[in-house]
């Protein structure tokens, strides 16, 4: 299946584009899939969002459309 | 509770308030401007993006958990994104309640929680400029700057000269009629005073 992956502020400068269709497998997870985009990828900092909704980088994607990187957030 | 949440590209329009009912006795606005100094550099301002729908969401989660510990009648909130000039408003949350305590509260705790949770970033862009000078010397460094916990947002109804305060206004809207007034508070730490407000 082909999933949306998203990249925000630096996770889109350290890609090096904002959107991709990405292919996977339901059992993959979010770290999976990133190290294949992004080999040497340092997560500490970012979290991740499975269908707009944060989610574990270890739990599998199941049938999502959309994956969201999200590095900190520093809204207002 | 009513929700009106907003993203905009241009600059922020307070709206006139609407009260949902004549139980309303206060109305707490907050805004937060983009200020000048950044640990002494000028910047000319920030630059804002949002996952929208995302944050859209999470802010309507957030605004209910919220409502249910804080009773609030209303709340309005604008966030802007692009670029944004120092001295400009990026942000604008107007809270109505029949009591100044349940909207302080909410309002204190709905700007921290976005600050912890909802998907929006600023960039600062002075910052980021000196940054690709010294990477062309050859030194290191990322593109951009994203700054993680708003050290360069000051809050403020007002501009002061150079740097700016933070402010947050209180209206009593007096439920008879008799009177009404409203103070102005300023600071650097937005929680801190509104929290002091409501002690």
């Amino acid at each position: 299946m082909q999933v949306k992956l998203l990249a925000f502020a630096q996770a889109r400068d350290q890609l090096g584009w904002p959107e991709r269709m990405v292919d996977c497998e339901p059992g993959e997870t979010p770290r999976a899939i990133l190290a294949r985009v992004l080999p040497g990828a340092r997560l500490e900092t970012w979290r991740v969002a499975v269908d707009e909704e944060y989610h574990s980088w270890d739990g599998p994607i199941g049938n999502a459309r959309e994956i969201a990187l999200i590095p900190p957030v520093s809204g207002g | 509770m009513e929700k009106q949440i907003t993203f905009t590209h241009t600059p922020i329009v307070i709206p006139p308030p609407v009260l949902p009912s004549r139980e309303i006795g206060a109305c707490v606005e907050f805004q937060g401007l983009v200020r000048e100094l950044e640990q002494g550099a000028a910047l000319a301002g920030l630059h804002y993006e949002a996952h929208e729908s995302m944050a859209r969401k999470h802010l309507e989660r957030i605004f209910d958990q919220l409502c249910a510990a804080h009773p609030c009648a209303a709340v309005v909130f604008i966030h802007r994104l692009g670029w944004v000039p120092v001295g400009e408003a990026s942000l604008f949350v107007r809270v109505l309640s029949s009591h100044r305590g349940e909207a302080l509260r909410f309002l204190a705790d709905a700007i921290d929680r976005m600050k912890a949770d909802v998907p929006i970033w600023k960039c600062a862009k002075g910052v980021a400029a000196k940054r690709r000078k010294r990477r062309k010397k050859g030194s290191r460094g990322m593109g951009t700057l994203f700054v993680p916990f708003a050290p360069f947002c000051g809050y403020s109804l007002f501009q002061l000269p150079g740097r700016s305060a933070g402010a947050l206004t209180l209206r009593k809207s007096d439920r008879s009629s008799s009177g009404s007034g409203s103070t102005i508070m300023r600071s650097r730490s937005t929680a801190r005073w509104m929290r002091r407000c409501i002690e």
